[in-house]
């Protein structure tokens, strides 16, 4: 995918329950939560442990 | 973009019901992640407006139309099948015959669970494109984002698989999203279905 023709992600038409900047700080909060698990289990390097000599983050698969 | 682009926006015609959920956010994500707005009856609930003045106005404002066929089981209610689907689909296809020069723009693509097998329930959509999901969500995703890789060239489109991937970290995201919107994840609403996951690919990608 070139840099020029960048994919744009669109807004639905309509409103839902929430504003998009509710929608937005839960994904946010979420997102972040997310990467602070991911330091927590690069930061535990007991032998044996789950997430010894791998990574935990999802997000990286992408 | 402008809201109402109409190249960009894909109308969804398929069940709404709890057996094809599965299918229908997967296709919902997959437009989303592709770079387009997915549009169905569901997105509003106008009391005041005819359900099928909704669907012409849907219709009339999509140049693309996904139309999953494959739901010809007899109600179990009352016995007879449910011909919405049918409709839609021959909706669509009379406005890119009949309509104006925007109209006959139009492309569509035909889901069902198995190749082949709409010959024995509606022949005369021979020719069209037609594919088969076999009701597997990331086969949907990939067809999903072939076609409109195909109808669309021009526009930057991720490969099926990175959408499949994508996919399945945001459904395991999505409790953790709807317990601090306080939404709950079974009975989400198209609109909100859809705002999160365009929140979501634009926050996490």
């Amino acid at each position: 995918m070139s840099a020029a023709r960048k994919r744009v992600i669109l807004s639905p038409l309509h409103p839902g329950s929430r504003t998009p900047e509710e929608i937005r700080a839960a994904v946010k909060a979420v997102l972040a939560d997310g990467d602070r698990e991911v330091e927590v289990k690069r930061a535990d390097p007991t032998p044996g442990s789950k997430s010894e000599g791998k990574s935990t983050s999802k997000l990286l698969m992408t | 973009m402008a809201a109402s682009d109409y190249g960009g926006q894909v109308f969804i015609n398929c069940p709404f019901d709890g057996e094809y959920a599965r299918l229908f956010e997967a296709i919902v994500f997959a437009i989303f992640d592709c770079g387009f707005r997915p549009r169905c009856s569901l997105e509003t609930d106008d009391g005041g407006q005819i359900r099928i003045d909704k669907i012409f106005s849907i219709i009339s404002a999509c140049r693309l139309g996904i139309h999953d066929i494959s739901r010809t089981e007899l109600d179990t209610k009352n016995t007879l099948p449910r011909f919405n689907m049918p409709l839609e689909l021959g909706v669509f296809l009379g406005a890119k015959r009949y309509g104006r020069s925007k109209q006959r723009q139009k492309a569509c693509l035909i889901l069902d669970r198995e190749s082949y097998r709409y010959q024995k329930f509606i022949s005369d959509i021979a020719g069209q494109d037609i594919r088969s999901h076999g009701d597997d969500p990331q086969e949907a995703i990939t067809i999903v984002r072939n076609w409109l890789r195909s109808v669309s060239p021009q526009r930057p489109i991720p490969g099926g698989e990175a959408i499949g991937n994508r996919y399945r970290i945001f459904r395991k995201t999505m409790p953790k999203m709807c317990r601090r919107l306080k939404w709950s994840t079974s009975s989400l609403t198209f609109t909100d279905y859809t705002w999160l996951v365009a929140e979501w690919l634009k926050e996490a990608t």
